[in-house]
């Protein structure tokens, strides 16, 4: 079974470091790459993607040095390798026009104010992967500890997910 | 504005000839009538039966205006007819005739008047005279008012013109005013920020220099210390070495090797291998409790430096929007373009900014002032140049004059608007150009030509606008 990646874009080391300690335990689960830049997470993406994994979430910051984040975000919904990978915009500015773009054009899922409570990201996380994990059709054995328990259940019920182990 | 219409009555025929005509008259029984000045001779809409000729004097003709003020409409002197067109036409008077001074007419009936004008020539050529002057009047009339509706549009557009450089001064005032409220609302702010960032700032560096004396092991020591001293991991650097660990320890789960990664290898080396091989319970959180003593020393690392940060922050807000700068304060231009930079961090990091000042002089002025023109400079360049290009700010002293230049790799500026950018609400902002220009840049030059400077557009010939500012 491939991995599933979440992959973190922020300019500022602090931030990243920040965002990678609150999704430490997450992180056991699907592994977490990052990237300072939008180039250089189009880099990592086609790394990941061409090593077979697969990229489950991106956190994505809003404004960086070079391109800002919302193009990066479209691009991806617009390719067909990471159309289905859960976008989340990671923003201290965004100002209404960015937001609206990201979300008709992006296919935004969520957007988290910074700063933020760890919990509040945590449970984003968590969320935006099991929807991940049930619109990939995927096996969410492995990952139970992780996921949200309400939406797996929900997703068990209506019969768009299967338990293989149990 | 007041211009007289030339109503002056013109003599038809000279004073003999008239003198002549008059003799010839009176002697076919023709009458003579006397009209003391003042006299009404016609009042409007009346019939008349009788035609004057005016011999000596002079009437005028008046009708009543829309309010009903009587306006003077003619003037009519010797050799003049009064109640030509009723006497001929039989329809009633259309405007009345008043003797402006002592007059005196032939009267001529019907019956007289056609016997008389049968067998005098000179009569009838005063007839035709008289008419054809009317006509000349006319057509003066009309151009005399055309000269006045001419005279009146200038004087429109004069008003016109007047009215919007007010309108033009009153955005301008408005535009000062918000920004004097906005930099004191910025400096207040500074204000607030700078205790609490004064006394994070104090806090941290106690906590870098007790913590490490708290009482502990000798590992726990040097790993908090490595911690506080540690800089940030790129992201291809993270990946290599937790790589490079999993590959060393592959009994750990990635959160550990993760939090393992910052860590110098030479710091790893040291770690007790039980510790990073093993799988009991015991060691792993001995591995989770130092590498929470080196994340310790991590987190003082960041709290002093995002600290470092808010009290930078802090102080050029300080400076730069001070609302009591004196006008006349020794101005340190590289503070201002630094204070400028810091406040503008936030637009600015889409751009490679590069910046290259040399040493200047202090020069005299408001460094607040500066400061704002900078600020509008900036936004501009940031406006033009699309993200992740140059924009360039240099500073250098030239003949005894201080140059400050900030220049983009925007479009340009189409030739013909070089000056026209300075104006007071121009504006390409919604055009292909991309140039957001209202009043700032005529702000800018006001603010520059008060400091005794220029400021100035031109293209970079490798592409870009760059403005420059000369200061004495």
């Amino acid at each position: 079974m491939n991995t599933i990646y979440i992959l973190v874009v922020d300019d500022e080391p602090p931030i990243l470091e920040l965002v990678l300690r609150d999704l430490a335990e997450i992180e056991d689960y699907f592994p977490i790459e990052t990237a300072a830049s939008a180039d250089e997470a189009r880099a990592v993406t086609r790394r990941l993607l061409d090593s077979g994994a697969a990229i489950g979430l991106v956190l994505c910051d809003h404004i960086m040095p070079g391109e800002n984040g919302v193009p990066l975000l479209i691009e991806m919904h617009a390719s067909e390798r990471t159309r289905a990978t859960r976008k989340v915009l990671l923003t201290g500015q965004a100002g209404l026009d960015a937001t609206v773009s990201a979300v008709n054009r992006a296919g935004l899922a969520h957007y988290v104010r910074k700063p933020w409570k760890r919990e509040d990201l945590v449970q984003v996380v968590r969320e935006q992967l099991t929807r991940f994990i049930i619109e990939a059709g995927r096996t969410p054995d492995r990952y139970l500890r992780v996921l949200d328990a309400a939406l797996v259940s929900e997703a068990l019920h209506r019969g768009e997910l299967e338990i293989l182990n149990e | 504005m007041k211009r007289d219409l030339d109503l002056a009555p013109q003599m038809v025929l000279n004073a003999v000839e008239l003198e002549e005509l008059r003799q010839r008259a009176l002697s076919t029984g023709i009458e003579e009538s006397m009209f003391a000045a003042g006299t009404v001779i016609f009042r409007e809409g009346q019939r008349n039966t009788a035609l004057y000729l005016l011999v000596e004097g002079e009437a005028g003709l008046y009708q009543d205006d829309e309010a009903g003020k009587s306006v003077m409409v003619d003037r009519l002197g010797a050799g003049s007819f009064l109640g030509l067109i009723s006497f001929w036409t039989g329809a009633a008077t259309f405007s009345r005739s008043v003797a402006q001074t002592d007059l005196r007419c032939l009267r001529m009936e019907a019956s007289q008047l056609e016997s008389f004008a049968r067998v005098d020539v000179g009569f009838n050529r005063l007839l035709i005279a008289n008419l054809a002057d009317r006509y000349r009047r006319m057509v003066r009339l009309n151009l005399s008012v055309a000269a006045l509706s001419r005279a009146l549009e200038d004087e429109r557009n004069q008003l016109q013109s007047a009215l919007e450089e007010l309108g033009q001064a009153r955005t301008r005032l408005i535009h000062g005013e918000r920004l004097a409220t906005m930099g004191q609302l910025l400096a207040g702010i500074a204000h607030e920020i700078n205790n609490p960032s004064g006394a994070l700032e104090r806090s941290i560096e106690g906590l870098l220099t007790q913590v490490p004396k708290l009482p502990a092991d000798e590992s726990s020591r040097q790993l908090l210390a490595a911690g506080a001293e540690s800089g940030w991991l790129d992201s291809a650097t993270a990946q290599a070495r937790i790589a490079e660990l999993e590959e060393a320890y592959p009994g750990l789960p990635r959160s550990l090797l993760r939090r393992l990664a910052p860590l110098s290898r030479d710091v790893v080396a040291d770690l007790h291998a039980d510790l990073l091989c093993g799988n009991e319970p015991a060691a792993r959180r001995r591995l989770e409790q130092l590498l929470d003593v080196f994340e310790c020393g991590l987190n003082l690392r960041t709290a002093r430096i995002s600290c470092e940060r808010i009290v930078s922050l802090v102080k050029s807000l300080r400076s730069y929007g001070r609302p009591d700068g004196d006008e006349n304060e020794h101005v340190n231009v590289a503070e201002c373009i630094q204070d400028t930079l810091t406040v503008l961090n936030h637009r600015l990091k889409r751009y490679r900014v590069e910046v290259d000042v040399g040493e200047i002089p202090p020069l005299k002025g408001s460094a607040t002032e500066l400061n704002q023109v900078l600020t509008n400079l900036l936004v501009n360049a940031c406006e033009a140049t699309p993200a992740g290009e140059e924009i360039t700010v240099r500073s250098f002293c030239r003949d005894g004059q201080v140059l400050i230049e900030v220049a983009d790799r925007g479009h340009g500026i189409p030739s013909d608007h070089l000056e026209r950018i300075f104006e007071p609400n121009f504006t390409t902002k919604r055009s292909a150009t991309g140039y957001g220009l209202g009043l700032g840049l005529a702000i800018a030059r006001d603010i520059v030509c008060k400091h005794g400077g220029s400021l100035t557009a031109r293209n970079r010939t490798d592409g870009g606008a760059c403005f420059t500012m000369v200061l004495p």
